[in-house]
């Protein structure tokens, strides 16, 4: 790390990096880097609202695979398994100060050592475990609210439009559990797909240029089974129960959006 | 009995789904299960919940009957033999295909099968049989099945149907005996509680088979979960229940059945356990109901008190070591001088106080005659059952949160599992204050009342009966009338609400996490 980058005792040093957890852990290396030399630093995360301060140098960190491995890997052996977890679920989360919450975490772990994980009373640790719970929550309900409907070609299509970064949670799992399908799920806000052929490993596509969302609208097609389900669902309710607001706060309506049962 | 032959796939499926949705139970827990090449599913011990219905109840299985012919008359049922309702019945290729296709497209987690009793129910369960075999073996499929088994059917199918299934389920239906002898008159208690048995005694022996390999000898006096074995020997509920017993009820006599069944002898012979085992999935050996058994009662439509029915719950949890007791609050469908009148709204803040001391017993180890006994044998309306101990029991509070050991911490309200084991932890490297408390998820809202933190209250209190109730009661009294009322105001069954367990209904089986702590 570069000498110059230590400043005056009124301006902090900021790292920014994309949002994604290569980038996040990116990050946090480099800044663990330097927090060495004893003078505090931040990170923060580019695009998604950031308002650059008057007081703070910015120092953009790239993606850098291997050393985010790296950073994961020191968690792991230095820390303890648990916050190796801790620390990657959180950098799922869609929280703005997400990759500033596991630098925090992680410095506070390799002071601590494994015992870190219980001190829920200190911020900077109960704050990680809440992001990795909002992360591992709502990629458990997309494990469940994932809708795929059925191509010409037969491969199974589903679209998602989760806040948290779900996919490398949900992918693993429908690998497991459908090896025999061609299948892939899109999440449109991060423009992200994970792709599975039929008995190979899935892996992660980046669809930002591809012309993709054209190649996906004219396959998508209503089909028979779309509407058997739809009956299901309306005629498995107890109609003297009805309860939409129950409904509403175990099944919030902005997951609807992309639920075969909920289209019309 | 009118019964149309071809109608639509559609057609069946409104049918037998709207006949299927009375029974309360729709969970996928229990199991877990790897997938596997060239096959289609999986399963997930925690359970997954694939949408929430109008009602706000999960939607996890795929809940259908097989047919909603039955030759019983049970007075409570839609289905009964003298109601004038379409029948249909699915043909086991239909059932398979409706799973596989709704599977593959994620729609749901597994199979819900159940069934009228058409013919007998041997016939029916053995119709079942045929289904559920087809559906694993031709059809490949390994995710989550629930089935019922159907009171009088004989111990061979139960047990071959065992083998399919990840959870079986027998509805007790009535908390009493007399309920269900003026209610149900063509089911017996013994009808009920014999595949009851037969099902603990066959996941008994898979236990012993996972544990160590031996299979016969007696059951050893603690079973894994730490249940205290002598409740499986207890003359009470094992008097009387002795083999070959086979109540096959009313075989025939009802005119002609949409299907015909081969009778049991036209089976192939009943293989001795290991052999039947091997012939699911090359290489793994299939289990007996894994997932555990189940049961329901239905709530309301008769006289008991909740003493009694929670009594009958954690005896079925003691002595028939089940996963889970459903309460179902009786929604009035059919006119009849026995029961309450049609449209009576369903007792839904009863199901709901029944639930949470359901969990009481389950997670916080509490006793059903510490909650209820027969001075006070129904729930508090503007308590839960769990603040309600808690203000008769003022004697055993405050409790210091920073020394008080983990099943103190629980009978605390406001206080869940996962905050109890939060403050373990956390109390380890700090002394804990009120605000550390709040960050971990206890609500002080009703917990300050009971609790110190290094010897101080949170502010200060009267620690009066009448004073905490009032207090609480407060807090209560807008939820427990949405609770009752329903509809647009009314956030029921969050029992995560209450107690603060906060996960999804998912929780109701990770119990294989807790157990060791209670």
């Amino acid at each position: 790390m570069n000498e110059n980058l230590h400043g005056g005792p009124d301006t902090v040093l900021t790292f920014t990096c994309g949002p994604e957890p290569e980038d996040i852990f990116s990050a946090v290396y480099e800044a663990c880097l330097f927090s060495m030399s004893g003078e505090g630093a931040a990170l923060e995360i580019e695009g998604e609202n950031f308002q650059p301060s008057l007081f703070a140098r910015y120092l953009h960190v790239d993606r850098d695979e291997k050393k985010a491995r790296q950073m994961l890997e020191m968690v792991r052996r230095r820390i303890s398994e648990e916050a190796c977890l801790g620390a990657y679920r959180a950098s799922l989360s869609f929280a703005q100060d997400r990759a500033d919450a596991v630098y925090r975490f992680v410095l506070r772990g390799f002071r601590v050592g494994r015992g870190v994980t219980d001190r829920l009373q200190d911020t900077a640790v109960c704050r990680v475990f809440e992001l990795a719970r909002k992360a591992a929550n709502e990629s458990h309900l997309f494990l469940g609210f994932t809708r795929f409907a059925a191509w010409d070609n037969g491969v199974l299509f589903a679209r998602i439009a989760p806040k948290c970064h779900v996919l490398p949670v949900i992918a693993p799992h429908f690998a497991g559990r459908m090896p025999g399908e061609n299948w892939l799920i899109y999440d449109e806000n991060r423009r992200k797909a994970a792709v599975h052929p039929a008995g190979g490993p899935w892996y992660m596509m980046d669809t930002v240029e591809s012309g993709w969302e054209e190649m996906i609208r004219g396959r998508e097609t209503k089909e028979e089974w779309d509407a058997l389900w739809r009956t299901f669902v309306q005629h498995i309710a107890i109609e003297p129960r009805t309860n939409p607001k129950l409904q509403r706060g175990l099944l919030p309506l902005w997951y609807r959006k992309n639920m075969t049962e909920f289209l019309r | 009995m009118l019964v149309e032959k071809e109608l639509p796939l559609q057609r069946k499926l409104e049918i037998l789904s709207d006949a299927a949705k009375y029974d309360a139970a729709c969970t996928s827990s229990g199991v877990d299960r790897q997938g596997a090449a060239h096959a289609l599913g999986s399963a997930a011990a925690c359970g997954i919940c694939h949408s929430f219905a109008a009602d706000g109840r999960c939607i996890s299985l795929l809940k259908i009957l097989m047919t909603n012919e039955c030759v019983y008359d049970c007075r409570y049922c839609i289905n009964r033999r003298s109601n004038d309702v379409e029948r249909a019945s699915f043909a086991p290729e239909e059932i398979c295909t409706l799973t596989m296709e709704f599977y593959r497209r994620n729609y749901i987690e597994g199979l819900f099968l159940s069934s009228g009793v058409a013919v007998s129910p041997d016939a029916t369960m053995e119709r079942i049989y045929e289904a559920l075999s087809l559906l694993r073996r031709k059809y490949g499929f390994r995710g989550y099945i629930h089935v019922k088994g159907i009171p009088g059917a004989s111990p061979e199918l139960i047990e071959r149907v065992g083998y399919l299934a990840d959870r079986m389920s027998v509805n007790l239906e009535l908390p009493t005996a007399q309920g269900l002898k003026s209610l149900a008159p063509h089911k017996s208690r013994r009808s009920i509680l014999m595949p009851m048995r037969q099902i603990q005694r066959g996941i008994c022996e898979e236990r012993l088979l996972l544990t160590d390999g031996r299979a016969s000898g007696r059951i050893p006096g603690r079973i894994e979960d730490g249940r205290p074995g002598e409740h499986w020997n207890s003359p009470a509920l094992t008097g009387g229940f002795g083999g070959g017993l086979r109540d096959s009820g009313q075989k025939g006599g009802f005119g002609e059945t949409a299907f015909q069944l081969p009778s049991v002898s036209s089976l192939p012979p009943l293989e001795a356990g290991p052999g039947l085992r091997r012939d699911l999935a090359k290489g793994e050996r299939p289990r007996f109901v894994p997932a555990g058994q189940s049961t329901q009662m239905i709530i309301g439509a008769t006289p008991e008190t909740d003493y009694q029915i929670l009594s009958v719950a954690e005896a079925l949890y003691q002595k028939f070591d089940l996963k889970r007791v459903f309460y179902s609050a009786y929604v009035g469908l059919n006119d009849d001088s026995l029961l309450p009148a049609v449209g009576t709204r369903p007792p839904l803040l009863r199901e709901h106080r029944l639930y949470q001391a359901d969990w009481l017993l389950r997670f916080y180890g509490f006793e059903a005659g510490e909650l209820l006994d027969e001075n006070r044998p129904n729930f508090n309306v503007l308590l839960d059952p769990k603040c309600d101990w808690a203000v008769r029991h003022l004697e055993c509070f405050p409790v210091e949160v920073n020394r008080a050991d983990y099943g103190t911490l629980l009978r605390v309200p406001g206080i869940g599992v996962k905050s109890a084991r939060r403050i373990i932890r956390a109390r380890r490297s700090a002394c804990l204050d009120f605000p550390d408390l709040k960050k971990m998820g206890v609500v002080l809202k009703r917990a300050h009342y009971f609790i110190t933190c290094a010897g101080k209250m949170y502010r200060p209190v009267r620690l009066e009966e009448s004073f905490i109730a009032g207090c609480l009661a407060d807090q209560n009294r807008k939820k427990n009338w949405r609770v009752e009322h329903g509809g647009e105001d009314y956030r029921q069954l969050s029992l995560f609400d209450d107690m603060h367990l906060d996960m999804v209904p998912t929780v109701e089986d990770c119990r294989s996490s807790l157990t060791g702590q209670l």
